[in-house]
C-alpha cells in the first residue's frame, strides 16, 4: 500500500487532518502532529493531541478514522481509511517525531504561504498521544477531477 | 454559544484553507480541505457545493459536520459543530459563494472548470476554541478583539466632498486615487474605464506603482478586475498566494487529465506579491463604466466593509465619468470662438520629438517609445497634425467629434475618456505634447518641443 513514494510523502511536513465519528454518528475534525509509516505491512503511527478528548475517546474505542495528508507545497493530498488499533501515551521518540514533523510542516507553511513561525507555532498542542492505525483504503484527494479516486494498492 | 460567529469573521475571509469531517451512514469518517467558510449570518455559515462530492454524499446520508477554522492573524483554531439546514441555487447568499468562486476561476483563467453547484447551508451548533501551548481557553477573550473595523462614514463623506468640489474628471481622478490612500488606507488602487466597444477595460488613474500605467489594458472576463466587470459585481480574495496555490494544483490536475489546455497565463496588474485584492465595478445608469481596484500585501485585508464602501466610491467615479459625457457630449454647444494658433515657435535649441503613427491601429510612439493606441492615437495624430499644418494650439470636443480620421463609433463614443486618457499619457510621459482643459468641451495643446510626425500605413 505504502510504496516509497508514499512513504516518504505521508511521513514529511504535510499537513495532517482528521475525521472521526462519535458513538452516535457525529463526525469530528482534528488534527495529526507526525505520522510514521510502520513496518507492518498498511499500518501508520500517528501523533494526536492530547487535549482533543473527542479524537481520543473515538480512537480508544478503536473507532474508524480518516487521515487526510496534504502537501502545504503543492496540495497533492492522500487520504487515507481504515481503524484505530491502539492508543498510547507518547514516548519520548513520540515527542521527538513531532518536533520534526512541526519543523517541517511550519517551515512549509512559512515558505509557501508566507505565515510566519512566531504565528503558526501557536497550533503546536500541549502533549500528545501516539495511536496505531490499520490502514483499509487509500484515496487521491489532490484538488481536481480525480480527487476521491481510489489509489491502486489500496486492499479495498 | 457564548463565542458568537461575528467574533471569527476573519476566520471567515479564506486566508487559511478550513476542514471538514463528514460521516457516511455507515460510520465511515471522510476529511478534507474548504477553501472558504462564508458567513451567512449569526447562527449559520454556507459551503460551496463543487469538488468534495464524498463529503456532499455523506451529508446526505449524514447531515452533521465539524469543521476547523483557523483565524489568520492569530492562528487561533476554532472548531464548529454543524447541522445541514438547506441548499440554495440562487438568491444573495448564493451569489456571494459565486463570486468567491469567480474569483477563484479568474486566478488561472478557469472559469469553465470552476462553477458553483450550490450553496450549503448550515446552522452551527457550538464554537469551540481549540486549546493549544500558545492559546489557552481561560486566556481567550471573547473574539471581539479580532473584529475587524471597516471603512468608517466620515471618510466615505469626506471623500465625497472631495469629489463633488473636483472641477473635471482628470481632477475627480486624482482625487479618488488619493483620498483612497489619504482616508482610507489603500495605498495601491487602480481606476480603469470600459472601452467603446465594451471589451476591454483600460487604466486611467493609479496610485502606489512604480510605473502608473495608464493605458493598460484587460480583457472583460478576464482575471479578478475583468471578471468583476463581466459580472458587475464586486470580487474581494484575501489570500492570494493561497488561493493561486489551489487554483494552479486544480489547472494542473485538468491538464493532466487532458480536460483543459495549457493555461493562459493571465498576467494581473499591480503588486507582484499582492495578498488581498478587491475589484469593484464602477457603474452609472445601470451600465457598466469602468472597475475600481485596490490591493494589498496584507493578508485579508479587505471585508464586506471594504467592498461597500468601495461600492460607494466606485459609483461617484462612475457617474463623475458620465456626467463629463453629458456635459462635453455631442449636445454640448459650442462656443463660436475662432481656433487660437500659435505664434511662438518650439525653441531650436530642444531636440525634435519624434512621433511615429501607425494608420492601421493607431499605435503611436514617441521618441521609439510605445505611447497609446486607438482612438487616443488617432486623436494625438490629427492634433499635432493641425499644430503643424495650421499652428493651431485650441480645439474643441465637437470639432473633433467629425473628424471622420478618429474613427469613432456612432453611439457612446467614450471621447472624453480618450482624450483624458490622452492626457493623462502625455503627462506620464513627460512628453513635449501636452494638453490643458481650458473650458468647457475646449482644450488647448501645449507643444514645447518641435515635432518630426512620420505616418505608416503598415
Amino acid at each position: 500500500m505504502f510504496d516509497d513514494d508514499r512513504k516518504t510523502f505521508l511521513e514529511s511536513g504535510c499537513s495532517l487532518i482528521l475525521g472521526t465519528v462519535l458513538p452516535d454518528g457525529e463526525p469530528h475534525a482534528g488534527r495529526g502532529w507526525g505520522l510514521t509509516v510502520l513496518p507492518d505491512p498498511a499500518r501508520v503511527r500517528l501523533l494526536l493531541d492530547v487535549e482533543d478528548t473527542t479524537t481520543n475517546d473515538c480512537a480508544a474505542g478503536g473507532g474508524a478514522v480518516a487521515i487526510t495528508a496534504a502537501s502545504v507545497r503543492t496540495l497533492r493530498s492522500l487520504q487515507l481509511k481504515g481503524r484505530v488499533l491502539s492508543v498510547e501515551t507518547a514516548s519520548l521518540d513520540d515527542a521527538a517525531r513531532a518536533a520534526r514533523y512541526c519543523e517541517a510542516f511550519f517551515s512549509d507553511i512559512e515558505e509557501t504561504d508566507g505565515f510566519g513561525r512566531e504565528i503558526t507555532e501557536r497550533l503546536v498542542p500541549i502533549g500528545y498521544l501516539a495511536c496505531t492505525v490499520e490502514v483499509d483504503d487509500l484515496f487521491d484527494q489532490t484538488p481536481g477531477p480525480a480527487a476521491g479516486a481510489r489509489l491502486t494498492g489500496s486492499p479495498s | 454559544m457564548t463565542r458568537t460567529l461575528e467574533s471569527l469573521q476573519l476566520c471567515f475571509e479564506g486566508a487559511v484553507p478550513a476542514v471538514i469531517a463528514t460521516a457516511a451512514a455507515d460510520g465511515t469518517p471522510n476529511v478534507t480541505y474548504l477553501s472558504r467558510v462564508h458567513l451567512v449570518d449569526h447562527e449559520r455559515v454556507a459551503l460551496s457545493n463543487q469538488f468534495f462530492s464524498k463529503t456532499a454524499r455523506n451529508l446526505a446520508e449524514n447531515p452533521r459536520a465539524s469543521v476547523l477554522l483557523i483565524q489568520p492573524w492569530t492562528y487561533e483554531q476554532f472548531r464548529l459543530r454543524l447541522v445541514y439546514e438547506r441548499t440554495e441555487r440562487r438568491g444573495p447568499v448564493f451569489e456571494r459563494l459565486r463570486a468567491d468562486i469567480d474569483a477563484l476561476a479568474a486566478l488561472e483563467g478557469m472559469e469553465d472548470v470552476f462553477k458553483l453547484q450550490s450553496a450549503d447551508i448550515y446552522r452551527v451548533l457550538d464554537i469551540e476554541l481549540v486549546p493549544s501551548v500558545a492559546v489557552r481557553p481561560e486566556d481567550a477573550g471573547d473574539g471581539a478583539r479580532t473584529a475587524i473595523e471597516g471603512p468608517q462614514a466620515a471618510a466615505l463623506a469626506e471623500l465625497a466632498g472631495r469629489l463633488s468640489r473636483a472641477k473635471d474628471l482628470d481632477t475627480v481622478l486624482s482625487a479618488t486615487v488619493d483620498a483612497l490612500a489619504e482616508l482610507f488606507g489603500y495605498e495601491h488602487s487602480l481606476v480603469l474605464l470600459l472601452d467603446e466597444d465594451g471589451r476591454r477595460l483600460y487604466t486611467i488613474a493609479s496610485r502606489g506603482y512604480d510605473v502608473e500605467g495608464v493605458g493598460s489594458e484587460i480583457t472583460v472576463g478576464e482575471g479578478l478586475i475583468g471578471m468583476a466587470a463581466a459580472r458587475c459585481r464586486p470580487l474581494r480574495v484575501g489570500s492570494l498566494r493561497q488561493m493561486s496555490k489551489y487554483s494552479r494544483s486544480v489547472r494542473q490536475s485538468y491538464e493532466e487529465s487532458g480536460d483543459i489546455g495549457p493555461s493562459r497565463q493571465i498576467p494581473v496588474p499591480g503588486l507582484p506579491d499582492a495578498e488581498s485584492r478587491l475589484a469593484v465595478p464602477a457603474m452609472a445608469f445601470g451600465e457598466l463604466v469602468g472597475v475600481l481596484m485596490v490591493e494589498s500585501r496584507g493578508l485579508a485585508a479587505f471585508t464586506s466593509a471594504d467592498e461597500a464602501a468601495l461600492a460607494v466610491v466606485a459609483a461617484l467615479v462612475a457617474n463623475a465619468v458620465e456626467g463629463e459625457r453629458t456635459e462635453d457630449g455631442p449636445a454640448a454647444a459650442d462656443d463660436g470662438q475662432a481656433p487660437t494658433t500659435d505664434e511662438r515657435e518650439p525653441s531650436s535649441n530642444v531636440a525634435a520629438a519624434h512621433v511615429r503613427f501607425f494608420a492601421a491601429d493607431g499605435s503611436t510612439f514617441l521618441d521609439g517609445d510605445y505611447l497609446i493606441k486607438g482612438v487616443a492615437g488617432r486623436l494625438l495624430w490629427s492634433l499635432v497634425g493641425q499644430h503643424e499644418r495650421e499652428g493651431r494650439i485650441d480645439f474643441t470636443h465637437r470639432e473633433l467629434r467629425l473628424d471622420a480620421s478618429l474613427d469613432l463609433p456612432p453611439h457612446r463614443d467614450n471621447f472624453e475618456n480618450r482624450l483624458l486618457l490622452l492626457k493623462r499619457r502625455l503627462d506620464e510621459r513627460a512628453a513635449p505634447v501636452r494638453i490643458e482643459k481650458t473650458g468647457r468641451g475646449r482644450f488647448r495643446l501645449h507643444v514645447t518641443a518641435p515635432l518630426r510626425l512620420e505616418r505608416a500605413e503598415g
